[in-house]
């Protein structure tokens, strides 16, 4: 195998800062409350966002465990609520009841008509029941303080064909799934190219309005295009899977570099990664390569940016300012070659790896990438899909 | 396990790896060859195309793996030629429903993908057929012309923001210029395309596929039924009717 070398330039991205990064929850799959309260501990989420649909009558009580559960350890709620369309605000006042009965207090929420769940075509017929305009304008009524959201919590594809009037929603949202139509790996590192149009497009929808990209992992939790996904034994790369085995390797740490990489410089206000438990778990039978990326990642949050450039298909970078003339970097290799990266400029003094050859010696941990070793190194080699924790010097302004 | 088989399991999540890559050049085009289909296509340092491959989707909007059943490659001065043929199984029975052969060849100035299907089953499917993808950079926001079944060229520009409904329909042939190119022609035959700005779906393309959207699906293929289609991207200045295969 060659391989690759770049060279990139540290940019300090000022004003903008790193968005905080959660995690997702799906109620209905989720009930291991031990497990979801170690996770949280592992992976300290900025926020988490719950997928609640209000037509499994378990939703109440899970709720109020994974709401205790952030409100003890102060990690915002946000509500991704799927409700029914014939009787949406029968459903809409169960869980009014559960929240107050609970005292849980989402920092937002997303409320979208199941039959939404599929996608139509921009130009109709859309489904008899209730519209998204219309459950907003419900929920509205019954939380007048509480930021309400214009979107879908499946994929952009839905939110560009069935978009909310800019004036009504305090944010717009949407998923991304890379596996919709080609599941081998080049097509699944290929996506991250994609994505500045994505955030361009929907900024453009409701430019005045925070920008949440909510839970996005390699998977489909739901096929808004046919009657089921596709089975997976959890070993097959396929398209419309939520077993993909991915998720569960290097590759998905990768990955995830390349997504924020591609996010923090967007205008894009919080995004939320992969979930505690299934279907995107970053545990299962234990954590996840990509499990001590989000966690290292998540400090971040509010932190003055760092970008690189040139931007390239094979490597991703991004990170943060930590003093005047020192950051913390976090580069991958988004190819399937081996690469070297020297960084114009600045030099490493700290470095943790997270590559083949570690994981094939120990299974990965939660705090993994905690303590980078001090270095001294201008050039850092990543075998594929690896994933770097860089200290670096930053060169003058 | 074996070692590559540990490595892509740490890797990948599975120890299954994907199918090989394999670069392939006339020049001054090449491309990478994988699973029966090509991407890649580029002239010189410039890409022309993101990939051409045969795509069998199921009922559910799925895509069916393609076994691949043999593979033939061959090339003299003037060309390079490469066939693959595959078959898509029912899972996990392995009953075969559906063969396929794929068949590209590349000269100078020209690449044509021939693509046969024959159902060996009544085969349920939401579009089987070509898809050629397009790459996003350079072409965005970009001037086209196109030519539908109806004959003269229509001039248009690719979306910029992304397009909720097909830019295009109805493509017999399409001319665009990526940036510093001085252009290509891609003629369909065999069905009714049309393009869809795959970007919606953080796919890195946009994406030309038979079978207009507008049509039902799923829709049934008998047993015995098939299908032929070819797209032949053609290099500007190369002269009319120098299609060579």
């Amino acid at each position: 195998m060659t391989t690759e070398h770049h060279t990139l330039a540290i940019r300090r991205a000022w004003p903008d800062r790193l968005p905080p990064i959660g995690c997702g929850l799906w109620l209905d799959r989720c009930s291991d409350e031990a497990g979801l309260g170690q996770r949280l501990d592992q992976l300290a989420p900025r926020h988490l966002d719950v997928l609640v649909d209000l037509r499994d009558p378990a939703f109440a009580d899970r709720l109020a465990v994974a709401g205790a559960l952030c409100v003890a350890r102060a990690v915002p709620l946000w509500l991704y609520v799927i409700c029914d369309d014939e009787e949406p605000d029968a459903q809409l006042e169960q869980l009014a009841r559960t929240l107050a009965v609970h005292r849980l207090l989402p920092a937002g929420m997303l409320v979208t008509p199941a039959a939404y769940l599929k996608s139509h075509q921009p130009e109709g017929p859309w489904p008899a029941g209730a519209s998204p305009a219309q459950v907003l304008a419900l929920a509205r009524l019954r939380w007048p303080a509480i930021p309400l959201g214009g979107g879908f919590p499946t994929y952009f594809t839905e939110l560009n064909r069935c978009r909310p009037e800019p004036g009504s929603i305090d944010f717009i949202t949407h998923a991304l799934s890379p596996i919709v139509h080609a599941a081998d790996d080049l097509s699944v590192m290929e996506t991250l190219e994609s994505l500045p149009a994505i955030f361009a497009s929907c900024r453009a929808l409701a430019p005045a309005v925070p920008y949440r990209l909510t839970t996005t992992a390699i998977g489909a939790w739901t096929n808004p295009y046919g009657a089921q996904l596709t089975a997976n034994d959890g070993t097959r790369r396929v398209t419309l899977s939520d077993r993909d085995p991915r998720q569960r390797g290097l590759f998905a740490a990768a990955w995830n570099v390349g997504l924020v990489a591609r996010t923090a410089c967007a205008g894009v206000a919080s995004l939320t990664l992969s979930s505690l438990g299934p279907p995107f778990d970053v545990a299962d039978d234990g954590p996840r390569p990509l499990l001590p990326v989000l966690r290292g990642l998540s400090r971040g949050a509010g932190q003055p940016l760092l970008t690189t450039a040139p931007v390239a298909a094979t490597v991703a970078g991004v990170g943060w300012q930590t003093g005047e003339h020192e950051g913390e970097l976090w580069l991958a290799n988004t190819g399937l070659q081996p690469i070297s990266v020297g960084l114009q400029g600045s030099a490493v003094t700290a470095l943790a790896m997270l590559d083949e050859q570690r994981l094939l010696a120990a299974p990965a941990t939660a705090a993994m990438l905690d303590q980078p070793a001090p270095c001294d190194t201008r050039t850092v080699t990543l075998s594929p899909c690896a994933v770097a924790r860089l200290t670096v010097t930053l060169p003058p302004e | 396990m074996r070692a590559s088989e540990q490595r892509e399991r740490v890797r990948a999540g599975t120890p299954l790896p994907d199918p090989p890559v394999q670069h392939c050049e006339r020049l001054p085009l090449s491309f990478a060859w994988q699973a029966g289909g090509l991407r890649w296509l580029r002239d010189g340092g410039t890409e022309l195309v993101r990939g051409v491959a045969p795509v069998i989707r199921d009922g559910e909007w799925g895509t069916h793996a393609l076994r691949s059943s043999g593979r033939r490659q061959s090339h003299d001065r003037q060309r390079l030629a490469l066939m693959e043929t595959f078959r898509v199984v029912d899972e996990p029975a392995g009953r075969t429903l559906l063969t396929g052969r794929m068949a590209v060849t590349v000269t100078a100035r020209q690449v044509s993908v021939a693509l046969r299907l024959t159902a060996r089953a009544r085969f349920t499917t939401c579009r089987s057929g070509l898809v050629v993808l397009l790459p996003i950079a350079g072409m965005a926001g970009a001037p086209v012309e196109v030519r539908h079944a109806d004959g003269p060229w229509h001039e248009g520009h690719m979306p910029r923001l992304i397009s909720p409904a097909q830019p295009f329909f109805d493509i017999r042939s399409l001319r665009y210029a990526p940036p510093g190119h001085a252009g290509v022609q891609l003629d369909f035959e065999g069905d009714v395309f049309e393009m869809e700005d795959q970007r919606n779906w953080s796919d890195a393309s946009f994406k030309i596929y038979n079978r207009p959207l507008a049509w039902p699906t799923p829709y049934t293929l008998a047993p015995g039924t098939r299908l032929e289609q070819r797209v032949t991207l053609t290099l500007a200045g190369a002269e009319e009717g120098a299609h060579d295969h």
